[in-house]
């Protein structure tokens, strides 16, 4: 059940290439690819003048997006850039329809049709870009939530078969840590909320809906049923409390 | 303590109730005491025979505090002897007087009566003739026999014994298993030795014991009255101590010539002197000497004043330092007792003893000071410690029959300390082998003593040195153990008690009196247990190990004979050792085989079900595997919390790339359409 997650992991410290990183962990080029992109780029000036005029000017919701993107992937700008980049090919091939020229190509820029369907497809990129997250967000939650409660009864299970004494080994300190840090990372989230802060919606929603487990068994004196602090326990309806040291 | 059933006289009422069956072939009434067959402690009741009624015969029930000489029972019971009380048989029974059991001799009754009924009573002086014919005569065949068979009497007085018939033509004697030997009997009719030591410390004595007895019992036979009857212990000692035993006993009675030279010689005070068997046939066969003149002990010039009394001779002074322990140190300390002897007494051997005996003795040791000079003064006299006063194969009896009494315990603890019966020993002049044969086993009880496990100390020692002793566990406090045999059975009827509710639950079935009692009388190895019930106490190991212990007493002694009602109990017991599987389940599954074993009434199948090794590994093996296993969910679970803590950082991660790849199918989708259309 770990699958989804790990595999999140992964992709999240995964696709290194060959480039280096700056000083904030963003990849750049190294300095032959550099060149080689410089070379394409002049001769694409150079052959396609008037195409790049207009692609200089369509693109540049990405360029904005570039300079706001913070993520060290730059995903928003690849989002973004591809669904431009698909706004502007349509508005390049009518410039090619129209035998492709640079009063032609400064027709087209001064139709604000291509304008708007050039930002237009950029937004598109945006309205995609911020919509997936929350609903990743959202599978992780209900993914991990299955995870505790397969984890919870497993750990039922033994514990009904073999008494408490089977926690002996279990690195229940370390599980400790890990709650108290959720539970203060949700104190943090949540004291600029009460403040008019900016805390999202969804964190906090996800945070509520992750550990929640059957009405019917009481999983709660498990390490992975017990109810993590600062949240409410959706089987026990405790809240906001410092789990015991279990065994 | 003494029997509720006092022989009719009248101080408690007796319930009336029915017969009690014994070994399946007599039936004692414990409602129809016979007072005048009553040996006390012992109470006679009527008896019957099962299956023939004619037979004459009654139930002397013993005092379980007192244990009688059942050892002896089926050794004097091969002695045929028309003179001699015949005992049929023994065994235990629930004494519903007492509310406890208690050890009951089945005796042959004899049809007349007793010749003296109590120690005080008077009755026509009997004849030279009769009293050799009547008495004598059978008493020398009886006692032949007996101690052919190693087994001596002591317990002859004159109400011990019986007319055979209502004619009076005939006596006999009577039993000798009631109470251990020498304690029922007053010390007029005990040796010099032995009637200075306490009752309970007398020891099992000898062929001359019997024979002093003999001769103060026909003394009174010829006389009519038992000499100095109405007298107290001390004083009957005091008087012969002054005087010499014959002197005493006969006092101004006349006694013919031909019967004083039997008399002084059974009553001779000094052991090398006194008569033997063969001397008392030769005379009754018609030897006849000039009586010996006694002995007596030599007589200082000047008595010695002690405690506001003279005394003349080192026996008596002795005798007095014993009774007025604190205030004999002076005398021995400041020296008046050395010179007493050296210039009033004039036995240069007596000074050279008591030197010895000051010899090795601390500054501050007083009661081993006072304890070796009255064995060098009296060297034939018994082991005196304070209210100790044992003879030499006495110690054992007297520490058995106070072995409860922390006194006592101490007392004989330090006569072992102090060598006393070393000391005793050195100071003989002729040592007897048997003598030397109980100072070994006091030696090797002195080691047993001061081992501090279970199944050893005083408990093992009181043990040792008596086979008659039962077991003195407080389990048993109800019950009696007279032999090994009878220890499982005991158990059971305790497990009944408690299943019924009459007794506490019990928690360990092995204590400190039941390990030593096993120990002594269980001849099969039992140490591996014992060490293991002291290690483990009442942990798991240790309850094993008690019932592993009675377990195998049950396999050895009760093959056939199961005990439910112990399994029962033996398995509430061993609770605690299920709980040494972890796993529920199979706890649930070993409880329900348990309690189908203790149906079953073998205790080694209950072990077979708890202490079954492969079970316990197997568990624990499993047990390992599943705390590898929680441990591994809980890192599980500590993954999977680490997820929620990043989820947010995760969520943004793989929804920008889930975003980026859409966008980038987005592109391509609209490029291709955009391109066809464019085409087209």
């Amino acid at each position: 059940m770990a699958k989804p997650a790990t595999k999140a992991r992964k992709g999240a410290k995964g696709g290194r290439n060959k480039g280096g990183r700056n000083k904030e962990g963003q990849k750049t080029l190294g300095a032959g690819k550099r060149f080689l992109a410089l070379f394409i780029a002049i001769i694409l000036v150079t052959l396609f003048f008037d195409s790049m005029i207009l692609l200089a000017a369509g693109m540049i919701p990405t360029g904005v997006a570039y300079l706001t993107d913070r993520g060290p992937r730059k995903h928003a700008t690849r989002t973004v850039a591809w669904m431009n980049l698909a706004g502007c090919l349509i508005v390049i091939l009518d410039l090619w329809g129209g035998g492709g020229s640079l009063d032609h190509a400064i027709r087209l820029l001064m139709d604000p049709l291509n304008w708007v369907l050039m930002f237009g497809f950029a937004g598109i990129g945006w309205v995609i870009y911020f919509t997936l997250p929350p609903i990743v967000s959202g599978y992780l939650a209900l993914s991990q939530e299955m995870q505790l409660k397969d984890l919870a009864k497993r750990q039922k299970a033994l514990e009904k078969e073999w008494g408490s004494d089977v926690r002996k080994n279990a690195p229940l300190d370390r599980l400790d840590m890990i709650e108290e840090e959720i539970a203060e990372a949700e104190r943090r989230a949540k004291a600029p909320k009460a403040s008019g802060g900016e805390a999202t919606d969804s964190e906090t929603a996800d945070s509520e809906e992750s550990m929640g487990v059957e009405a019917g068994e009481d999983l709660t004196d498990t390490p992975a049923g017990r109810p993590v602090a600062g949240r409410h326990g959706v089987a026990s309806g405790q809240s906001g409390r410092t789990p015991a040291k279990a065994g | 303590m003494a029997l509720k059933v006092s022989g009719g006289k009248g101080e408690e009422a007796v319930e009336p109730g029915g017969p009690l069956l014994v070994k399946d072939r007599f039936e004692v009434h414990p409602d129809h005491p016979l007072p005048h067959l009553d040996n006390p402690p012992a109470v006679a009741v009527r008896t019957t025979h099962t299956r023939d009624g004619s037979r004459q015969i009654y139930a002397l029930v013993c005092d379980p505090k007192m244990p009688p000489r059942l050892d002896i029972v089926s050794t004097v019971h091969r002695v045929d002897h028309r003179n001699l009380q015949r005992v049929v048989d023994w065994s235990v029974l629930d004494w519903p007087q007492e509310g406890r059991r208690c050890p009951v001799v089945v005796m042959e009754q004899p049809q007349g009566d007793r010749v003296f009924p109590q120690l005080t009573d008077w009755r026509a002086p009997m004849t030279e003739e009769a009293v050799t014919r009547l008495f004598l005569a059978p008493v020398v065949s009886i006692l032949r026999d007996m101690h052919a068979l190693g087994v001596h009497h002591r317990n002859i007085r004159p109400n011990n014994l019986y007319f055979v018939n209502s004619d009076d033509r005939e006596m006999c004697l009577g039993e000798c298993f009631t109470a251990q030997p020498g304690t029922n009997q007053t010390a007029l009719f005990e040796t010099m030795e032995c009637g200075l030591a306490a009752p309970a410390g007398r020891g099992e004595g000898g062929a001359e014991n019997d024979l002093y007895a003999v001769g103060a019992t026909a003394i009174a036979l010829l006389t009519g009255k038992v000499p100095m009857a109405e007298k107290t212990d001390e004083e009957v000692m005091l008087r012969r101590l002054n005087v010499g035993s014959y002197a005493a006993l006969v006092h101004n009675q006349r006694i013919s010539l031909t019967m004083m030279e039997p008399l002084r010689g059974l009553l001779n005070d000094d052991p090398k002197e006194r008569w033997t068997l063969e001397d008392l046939s030769l005379w009754l066969n018609g030897r006849r000497l000039s009586p010996k003149q006694q002995v007596m002990p030599t007589k200082a010039s000047r008595a010695y004043s002690f405690a506001g009394r003279d005394y003349f001779t080192a026996r008596e002074l002795a005798h007095a330092m014993h009774r007025h322990w604190d205030s004999a140190v002076m005398p021995i300390r400041d020296g008046s007792l050395d010179t007493w002897l050296r210039r009033g007494l004039s036995e240069d051997d007596r000074v050279e003893a008591v030197n010895q005996a000051k010899g090795g003795v601390g500054q501050h040791d007083d009661d081993k000071l006072i304890a070796r000079v009255l064995i060098a003064l009296d060297p034939e006299g018994p082991v005196r410690l304070r209210d100790f006063s044992a003879t030499i194969e006495g110690i054992g009896s007297l520490v058995g029959l106070n072995v409860h009494d922390a006194n006592a315990r101490t007392l004989f603890a330090r006569v072992n300390s102090m060598g006393l019966g070393q000391f005793w020993l050195e100071q003989q002049r002729k040592v007897d082998p048997n003598q030397l044969r109980y100072l070994t086993r006091m030696d090797k009880a002195k080691m047993v003593m001061n081992q501090p496990g279970l199944g050893f100390g005083i408990e093992r020692v009181a043990y040792e040195l008596n086979p008659n002793l039962p077991c003195l566990s407080p389990l048993f406090e109800r019950d009696y153990i007279a032999t090994i045999e009878h220890l499982l059975p005991a158990y059971e009827r305790l497990a009944q008690a408690v299943e019924a509710g009459r007794v506490d639950p019990v928690r360990r079935l092995i204590d400190r009196d039941s390990a030593a009692y096993i120990g002594v009388n269980y001849k099969r190895p039992s140490g591996t247990e014992l060490r293991d019930i002291e290690r483990e106490g009442d942990d798991p190991p240790g309850r094993i190990a008690q019932i592993r212990l009675l377990a195998n007493i049950q396999d050895y002694m009760h093959k056939k004979t199961d005990f439910p009602a112990l399994c029962a109990l033996a398995a509430t017991i061993l609770e605690p050792a299920i709980e040494r599987f972890q796993s529920r389940e199979r706890r649930a599954r070993v409880r329900d085989r348990l309690r189908k074993a203790a149906r079953g009434g073998r205790l080694s199948a209950l072990l077979d079900v708890v202490d079954d090794q492969q079970e316990v590994a197997n568990d624990q093996r499993n047990f390992e595997s599943a705390v590898r296993n929680y441990a591994a969910s809980v890192e599980e679970t500590i993954q999977v919390k680490r997820d929620i803590k990043n989820r947010s950082q995760l969520a943004h991660e793989v929804g920008g790339q889930l975003a980026s790849t859409f966008s980038a199918l987005g592109a391509t989708v609209t490029a291709l359409i955009t391109f066809i259309v464019w085409w087209f």
